[in-house]
């Protein structure tokens, strides 16, 4: 099999499908829809009968909105480490340390901690301050899109197996197209960093694609609620219940001896 | 024939047949594919002319440039923070004011921060030297045993399964299961992570289309050999640090 072989019509040069926008990303109308939970028209724009978006467009949109998502803690970031002239997470440390001993001033332990941290942030990096913060801050944002495609494919793939095992005729590249517009409500855990809306933002963000995620699975899956419902949050309590059973158990243990 | 192609002009319209063999360059868009589950990578490999071979140039090169990634962000993220001698001055110099705080014996508390400081600064390439190099030779190296063991556990597996593909087509198919490291390339700037709890499950869903092309097994048997190849690998690993436990313990490796 050759992946070369292909068709010119006369006329018609061929064109570098993956030099357009569309080849990476579904439109932002799919978006929107899917937003207002509209799913049938953010997975199926044209009315085909058949989900139209691809596992291509889904991966380009998580790594452009989980982007999206970091501006603002990529400029808190780049703020709070240009002010110090070091790496932004050796700057957080003793910011958020700092923070801490403020809080406890009568506590020495806490109050030691935080001047060494910000003994250490206070040091000279080896190259220079500027550029530190820079590319620290550079790298903790490209953690953003990262961290969602993890979650997506781990996630995904325990709930895909599950669905799968409780009938469901679904494909992977289908079920992982539809499943990634839940970035489009969590790009609202961005705000994160704003004091007060940040919080609620996170909690609604999550709330919601939650519920995206829930319906996307149900039609992509065509299982009932019950089902549709067991596959998406057992993973979840599995993944909440063994460091809990860990926990207990050391505890346990720990009363034991 | 022109450049290796095969072209032959029809009324209206030129048909282009590529017969040469696989090239390296091909491989990004197979990296590529292979990432979003397409069937096509996983069919050009099991139908290449010499897939083991294609395999290991693909392992390799895809592995090796997620180690060079991995090595100059290493390298990168150290620059970012200060000296470790100042680091480790201060960092010392905490600790004996926290030991006279909670009245411990200072020089425990140093002992065990300079114990920390060795194993975090060796294994992070934070102390500098050779270690920033490691993950150059480490990466490729862990890819090419993970893909022959993938591959011949696969086979087997599968063949006990019903299969009816070779340990050659199904070494040049699974050896796009290293396609998610290609993720690593991101490690070039300093802090960027990729989690390797998805570098596993993204390759294992690879390696479970690979098997489902290789094979020729329908997506349960398919399925179930993945799970127990990694199911294979988790007991190969375990009777590994069990036995590194028991010289440990006869008094081996000091």
């Amino acid at each position: 099999m050759s992946l070369h072989t292909h068709v010119v019509l006369p006329g018609r040069a061929p064109r570098e499908e993956w030099t357009q926008r569309r080849y990476w990303l579904p439109d932002f109308n799919q978006m929107w829809n899917a937003a207002r939970l509209n799913l049938a028209d953010a997975l199926d724009p044209f009315e085909r009968g058949r989900i139209t978006v691809s596992m291509r467009q889904g991966i380009g949109m998580i790594a452009v909105l989980g982007l999206l998502a970091g501006v603002p803690t990529l400029l808190a970031n780049l703020w709070l480490g240009l002010s110090v002239g070091t790496a932004v997470p050796l700057a957080a440390a003793a910011a958020s340390l700092a923070e801490l001993a403020a809080g406890y001033p009568a506590n020495p332990v806490a109050n030691e901690v935080a001047h060494t941290a910000g003994l250490l942030a206070g040091i000279e990096p080896r190259m220079p301050g500027l550029l530190a913060a820079l590319l620290s801050a550079l790298g903790l944002w490209l953690n953003w899109p990262l961290g969602w495609l993890a979650n997506w494919i781990v996630y995904g793939a325990v709930v895909a197996g599950l669905a799968r095992l409780m009938g469901a005729p679904n494909n992977l590249q289908t079920f992982f197209a539809a499943t990634s517009f839940t970035a489009v409500p969590l790009t609202l855990t961005g705000l994160s960093p704003i004091p007060f809306i940040g919080p609620l933002a996170v909690i609604a963000g999550i709330l919601w694609a939650f519920v995206l995620y829930y319906q996307a699975v149900r039609r992509v899956t065509g299982l009932d609620a019950t089902r549709t419902l067991l596959s998406v949050v057992l993973p979840g309590v599995v993944i909440a219940a063994i460091p809990t059973l860990l926990a207990l158990g050391l505890l346990l243990l720990a009363l034991a001896a | 024939m022109r450049d290796g192609r095969l072209e032959h002009n029809f009324d209206d319209a030129t048909v282009q047949l590529d017969i040469t063999m696989l090239q390296p360059r091909a491989y990004p868009e197979f990296v590529a594919k292979a990432l979003v589950l397409d069937n096509d990578p996983f069919e050009a490999m099991v139908d290449d002319d010499n897939p083991w071979m294609e395999g290991f140039v693909l392992v390799v090169a895809v592995s090796g440039l997620a180690g060079l990634a991995l090595a100059v962000g290493g390298w990168l993220t150290a620059a970012t923070l200060p000296a470790p001698d100042a680091a480790l001055t201060t960092l010392l110099q905490g600790g004996r004011q926290l030991a006279a705080i909670l009245s411990l014996p200072a020089a425990s508390v140093e002992r065990v921060i300079m114990e920390v400081w060795a194993l975090t600064a060796f294994s992070s390439g934070y102390a500098g030297g050779w270690t920033h190099l490691l993950p150059i030779l480490s990466v490729p190296g862990m890819a090419l045993v993970w893909w022959v063991f993938f591959s011949v556990g696969a086979f087997g597996i599968g063949r006990a399964f019903g299969g009816n593909g070779t340990l050659r087509t199904t070494l040049g198919a699974a050896a796009l299961t290293v396609a998610p490291l290609s993720f690593l390339l991101l490690s070039i700037a300093p802090f960027a992570g990729v989690s390797s709890v998805m570098l596993a499950v993204w390759s294992a869903l690879i390696g479970y289309r690979a098997i489902h092309v290789a094979q020729e097994l329908d997506w349960r048997r398919a399925a179930l050999t993945t799970l127990s190849v990694y199911a294979l690998a988790i007991v190969v690993i375990l009777l590994l640090l069990v036995a590194f436990g028991l010289g440990y313990a006869t008094g081996g490796f000091r």
